[in-house]
């Protein structure tokens, strides 16, 4: 469903990302980790086409990105690490909005129990999203991506800023939505998370992706060690 | 679907926002204020006018009636200089107004007419080139002129359009918004071009009716003006066209609110400011109109010339117009000076008549620069547009000052053969003198070429913007 197939992105002379490849299949969570400035954001805005690889290509289903973004974008959806809205408008209608420009017409009702699948309580839902928490932002993110009917998630440390509640219900929704076959790409700092929630996960050094694995392979004190082996 | 969509929230936000009253009000009070101030300029424009004619009125009674006390040997003592059978001496003083009057929609527009006097009264001696007409001197009306309608539209509108889209794009890069609009399979220059299609709705309402009511409000019937008023209003929208656009190709350059503001405020004071100061400089030393007082100092020289030989003249004329040759040489002249007089006044026009052509081209060798590089500047265009639809262009007082000129020759026309003809004035002859009215056929109406100009350079931007960004490239240009 998405695959990097030798990504490379040079910046005057510096690589950022060199030859990176993998692959994420319907219902698996791929979970990238490493220090900042390891090319997890860029591998991330690759797949967005929000920059232009220098060599290699990015693929989400049967398309390159750089190709045709309007038909990738038909298939994802994006989660930053820090989701902003509309401040003035609701929840509910930030998701009309956002969904509309997707694409897809939804009524109030479908809307609300799109918002209620994402965990937002029901009495936030027509408040305006400026007295919103980021959790309750992220879960509005959420309530996106399931109105979209996205294939693909790609999510730029996520979870970073959230308390351990709004993280663990997170990474529930998550875990549901790869039941549903939903292919996931998340950049991420949390160890923890990424042992608890994915499915793979890839190591990142200086651009370059230096261990995949699956989380089945290895236990949380493992990975750690394996993670600041890389590191050092 | 999802157009209708994003013109429904786009619109909300804004009403939330609260900026879009203010944005109204601001409107709505200066257009008050500027009908309300250009009403009071034709108000002054007009006074004198109706004062003149009052006083034409009440003269021409008077001369009646003097006309019949003369002929009842009522005023035996009265000198000849002011016996109102003479000819000569109503040719002097009953003289006819010539006034140009208001048009109805003046009020829109100050436009040349405080530089321009709007009442002459041509008499028997003298010529009308002395007339006190105002100097051509500003072709463009630079800087700020009066605070009218016509000023609001051309100066303060598109402030109020930058103001009011300088950071539709940026913003929402600054909010972070911008990043979930970019992973939506929309094309981002067309959602760009939404956001600004409604804010251009929204700004052409609330123009129209704070353009339509103030007019109202400052006594103009808009249903007896409709045409005229409907033409401005296309103009002001496509003048307002043109700077979305330029807000457009500003915004999709992606650089931050600030550049943005920066940027849109020096085109603005190059546009509006800068380039009719150029076009008008470049139309001056292009094509130098002498000063007026040379021309003067030439007729006088001519005048003198003519004084000095006018017995010789007399006789020359006697021979260009036999007609004018009384038969009867045994009556005396009544006007035995003034047959002199008009005599060498026609020898004066002859030999100033090529300095006068000489000048007239000049002048409009200029004024045809100053309509071709109008197209330079939106703003041109727009004054253009305005001071044509309110009857104050420097066309329109061309063409009165060419009518005044003329009718002094119609009511020199009057009076001389009739002089020649030893004839004396009677009280009847007062109702038939002659009468100037201002006639508008004449102008040469630009308004088409004008819209034509301001929606081609609208277009023009919008085109080149998105040839210049295309989506791919904004994409990137917005996401990082």
């Amino acid at each position: 469903m998405l695959q990097a197939k030798n990504l490379t992105k040079v910046y005057n002379g510096h690589p950022a990302l060199a030859n990176v490849s993998f692959t994420v299949n319907p219902g698996e969570i791929f979970c990238l980790l490493g220090a900042n400035g390891a090319g997890k954001t860029t591998t991330i805005n690759l797949f967005l086409n929000f920059i232009e690889p220098s060599d290699g290509e990015a693929v989400i289903g049967e398309w390159n990105v750089a190709e045709a973004p309007l038909e990738t974008k038909k298939l994802l959806a994006y989660i930053p690490e820090n989701l902003m809205l509309y401040p003035n408008l609701t929840g509910l209608e930030n998701l009309d909005y956002f969904s509309n420009l997707a694409g897809k017409k939804h009524t109030n009702k479908e809307l609300e129990a799109y918002l209620a699948e994402a965990g937002l309580q029901p009495d936030a839902v027509h408040k305006r999203v400026s007295n919103y928490s980021k959790g309750m932002r992220q879960k509005v993110g959420i309530a996106i991506a399931l109105a979209k009917q996205a294939k693909v998630l790609l999510l730029d440390e996520p979870t970073s800023g959230l308390d351990p509640k709004a993280s663990n219900e997170f990474a529930t929704l998550l875990k549901k939505l790869s039941t549903q076959g939903v292919a996931t790409l998340m950049a991420t700092h949390d160890l923890f998370r990424a042992k608890e929630t994915g499915t793979h996960i890839g190591i990142m050094k200086e651009g370059k992706l230096v261990e995949t694995l699956t989380t089945e392979q290895i236990n949380h004190a493992d990975l750690e060690k394996l993670y600041l082996q890389h590191m050092n | 679907m999802a157009l209708k969509n994003q013109y429904k929230y786009e619109w909300l936000g804004l009403l939330r926002d609260r900026w879009i009253i203010v944005l109204s009000l601001i409107l709505l009070v200066v257009c008050f204020y500027a009908a309300h101030n250009g009403k009071e300029k034709v108000t002054e424009r007009q006074a004198p006018l109706e004062k003149a004619f009052e006083e034409e009125r009440a003269a021409d009674d008077m001369y009646v009636a003097l006309i019949d006390s003369v002929d009842l040997g009522l005023k035996p003592g009265l000198p000849v200089w002011q016996n109102p059978q003479r000819l000569n001496v109503i040719g002097q003083r009953a003289a006819r107004v010539c006034a140009f009057e208001a048009q109805p929609l003046a009020l829109v527009s100050t436009g040349q007419s405080d530089l321009f006097t709007h009442m002459v009264k041509p008499r028997l001696y003298g010529e009308a080139l002395t007339l006190g007409f105002s100097e051509l001197s500003n072709p463009v009306q630079l800087l700020f002129g009066s605070f009218d309608l016509a000023f609001v539209s051309i100066y303060l509108l598109p402030l109020l359009v930058l103001a009011f889209s300088y950071n539709v794009l940026s913003s929402e890069k600054e909010s972070g918004t911008m990043r979930l609009t970019l992973v939506q399979p929309v094309a981002p220059t067309r959602w760009l071009l939404n956001k600004l299609v409604i804010r251009y709705i929204i700004l052409s309402v609330v123009f129209i009716v704070a353009f339509v009511f103030s007019l109202s409000i400052s006594g103009l019937s808009v249903i007896a003006e409709i045409g005229s008023v409907v033409k401005l209003i296309i103009a002001v929208l496509a003048y307002m066209l043109f700077w979305f656009g330029l807000s457009f190709w500003v915004n999709l350059r992606g650089k931050s609110s600030g550049s943005n503001a920066v940027v849109l405020v020096s085109l603005w004071v190059l546009l509006v400011l800068l380039v009719p100061a150029i076009i008008s400089q470049l139309a001056n030393s292009l094509y130098p109109v002498p000063p007026r007082v040379g021309m003067l100092t030439e007729l006088r020289k001519a005048e003198a010339e003519a004084q000095k030989k006018a017995d010789e003249i007399l006789s020359n004329y006697y021979r260009d117009h036999p007609e004018l040759a009384r038969t009867d040489t045994s009556e005396q002249s009544l006007y035995p000076f003034w047959l002199s007089y008009f005599a060498s006044q026609e020898e004066i026009r002859k030999a100033v008549e090529p300095i006068l052509v000489d000048y007239e081209s000049k002048l409009q060798a200029q004024q045809r620069t100053v309509d071709k590089l109008r197209f330079f500047s939106p703003a041109v265009l727009l004054q253009n547009s305005f001071n044509e639809l309110a009857g104050t262009s420097s066309r329109h007082y061309t063409a009165y000052r060419q009518q005044v000129v003329d009718f002094a020759g119609t009511w020199r026309e009057f009076f001389v053969p009739r002089m020649f003809r030893n004839e004396v004035m009677k009280k009847e002859m007062l109702s038939g003198l002659p009468q100037f009215a201002y006639n508008d056929d004449e102008v040469e109406q630009q308004f088409l070429a004008d819209i034509t100009g301001l929606l081609l350079l609208a277009i023009g931007v919008f085109s080149l913007s998105l040839l210049v960004y295309r989506n791919q490239a904004v994409e990137r240009i917005l996401a990082v």
